[in-house]
């Protein structure tokens, strides 16, 4: 199993410029597989540099990147294999598509790794099932997709790697709400299935509310919150000073005084039964 | 990649900075025209010196000059050499070997690095004080003439302003996509140049893709705001040349003018031998 932990990690653009930022700022945090974490916060607070060192694509200006207790910016260090190993999904990722056919752009990753025909196969069509592809979308051009289909074959495309860690920046951004629902629980089932570690950032609290399990709040490039998603989501006051709110059902239920903070649908209506003493149906 | 600036302009608060883009780009012209016109010392010495003022006068970091200045640091260091030893004169230096340098071959060859410094200077003045808008705006107007010929003056300095508008963009675009596909563990630094070019596709394509999609987006959003040609057109920034554009124009042509006078009348210092010859 997988464990990526970060320990003061710090990241300024052009230091010493008159342009310099510190978009990341002293980062500490650990995820193992299994855990499905989420990240908050608001656009420019930092979230996307900070992923960007976790696959060793940018490195920091201090601070460490652990991947199993090893620094990846130690000397030797081979930073393209632990590229196999921590997926990285980007933003729009099917703003990246190139290839001729679905397909053979899911088969890109495994390509670069060096499997085999055979082994290419078989994790192209895993891949796919994963995210859900038929045949027919896989034969397709990837610039004959929908919206939806093109997300779910970017995605396809760093699952094909089998990452024992993967870490996706907006995931469902600008998608339905079905392709949103879909994609969301393609990627838990990944994660059920192969026991990866999953870093989710959304904007979206419901969605964080929902899939993960801890949850960290940025801030100006800083952890200003971190715990478990419960735990988080049962601050509202404190989440609102960091100009972040809760999903709907869970102010819904602090307001009515549930007691039990609600993170879903489904939690809610029950905290909102047992309050009107009607117990479960 | 996120600390590019478009071209090379350097924001600071000179006289330089304030001037009309139209006469700073006239008077780089002139300046140039007074750099190649000049052949004596004294004038070579006016014009780098003024070269200089003018350098200190932008208020922009010595650091930057040099930056600009050191591709061609080869360039110079090569010709000056020559120059010195092939160079013939009256006055030889000292004899080692087959080289002979004289004094006059020293002198020319500093000439020439005078001249060589000054075009950069005045070239990378232009460049740091000017934002590449103002740039283009006036170019425009400058081409304004061509007009007579039916070249489309409009249109092509729209294009220029739209492609450095996006070259940032575009940048960025690029920089995302790569990290994308080093992500997927793409390799774009080992291998032959072949490899190497072949590993850019997966850059390039979705690179293209997006530059086609974003043009008729573009497009769209201008006609919506009823854009439909230079006829008629008016400017958000009119350009408008004052007394301060008047005087540097005055103070450049009177160096132009003097350099000129110069080398008509064969004005210089007396020849050097003489003068050597007195010490």
């Amino acid at each position: 199993m997988i464990t990526i932990s970060t320990e003061n990690l710090t990241h300024i653009y052009s230091p010493g410029s008159p342009f310099e930022k510190t978009a990341v700022d002293g980062v500490s945090f650990t995820l193992t597989g299994g855990e499905v974490m989420g990240i908050i916060g608001h656009t420019g607070s930092g979230k996307s540099t900070l992923i960007r060192h976790l696959n060793g694509l940018m490195k920091p200006t201090s601070g460490r990147v652990l991947v199993d207790g090893e620094d990846i910016f130690a000397k030797g260090y081979d930073r393209r294999l632990l590229r196999h190993r921590v997926g990285l999904v980007f933003q729009y990722p099917e703003y990246q598509l190139f290839d001729e056919t679905v397909e053979n752009d899911i088969a890109f990753g495994p390509r670069n790794m060096g499997c085999g025909e055979e082994e290419i196969k078989r994790r192209v069509a895993r891949a796919a099932e994963f995210a859900g592809l038929t045949e027919s979308e896989l034969a397709a051009s990837p610039f004959e997709l929908s919206g939806g289909q093109k997300r779910r074959a970017a995605l396809a495309g760093v699952l094909a790697m089998e990452p024992e860690a993967l870490v996706l920046d907006e995931p469902a951004a600008g998608l339905d709400p079905i392709s949103r629902r879909r994609i969301m629980l393609d990627i838990i089932a990944y994660a059920n299935q192969t026991g990866a570690a999953i870093l989710l950032v959304s904007h979206s609290m419901e969605d964080i509310a929902a899939y993960t399990t801890k949850v960290a709040v940025m801030r100006d490039g800083r952890f200003v919150m971190q715990g478990a998603t419960r735990d988080i989501f049962s601050r509202v006051g404190e989440l609102a000073e960091h100009g972040l709110s809760v999903p709907q059902v869970t102010r819904i239920c602090a307001e009515l005084g549930c007691g039990e903070t609600a993170l879903t649908v489904a939690e809610g209506a029950e905290a909102v039964k047992k309050l009107l003493g009607r117990g479960p149906l | 990649m996120r600390d590019i600036t478009l071209g090379s302009y350097y924001r600071a608060d000179s006289v330089v900075h304030k001037l009309d883009a139209r006469v700073k780009i006239l008077l780089m012209i002139t300046l140039m025209a007074a750099i190649f016109t000049a052949n004596g010392t004294v004038s070579y010495a006016a014009v780098f010196l003024f070269s200089i003022a003018v350098m200190l006068m932008t208020k922009v970091p010595l650091k930057l000059y040099l930056k600009s200045l050191r591709p061609l640091l080869i360039l110079v260091i090569f010709t000056s050499l020559l120059n010195i030893f092939y160079t013939h004169g009256a006055i030889t230096l000292f004899e080692w070997w087959i080289f002979h340098p004289t004094f006059e071959g020293v002198l020319f060859s500093l000439k020439m690095i005078a001249r060589i410094v000054s075009l950069i200077i005045v070239s990378s003045a232009l460049m740091y004080t000017t934002t590449p808008v103002a740039l283009t705006d006036a170019l425009e107007w400058l081409m304004k003439p061509l007009k007579a010929v039916r070249f489309p003056v409009h249109e092509t300095a729209l294009m220029m302003t739209l492609a450095l508008r996006f070259i940032p963009t575009l940048l960025e675009e690029a920089d995302k996509i790569m990290c994308a596909q080093k992500a997927r563990g793409a390799d774009f630094e080992s291998g032959g140049l072949l490899h190497r070019a072949k590993a850019l596709i997966p850059v390039i394509v979705p690179l293209l893709v997006s530059a086609f999609r974003r043009a008729p987006e573009l497009a769209t959003a201008m006609e919506c705001r009823c854009y439909r040609g230079g006829e008629g057109r008016t400017k958000l920034r009119v350009m408008k040349a004052g007394y301060r554009d008047a005087l540097a124009a005055l103070i450049v042509l009177t160096l132009l003018g003097a350099v000129i006078f110069a080398r008509v009348k064969g004005f210089d210092v007396p020849p050097w031998s003489e003068i050597l010859g007195l010490i």
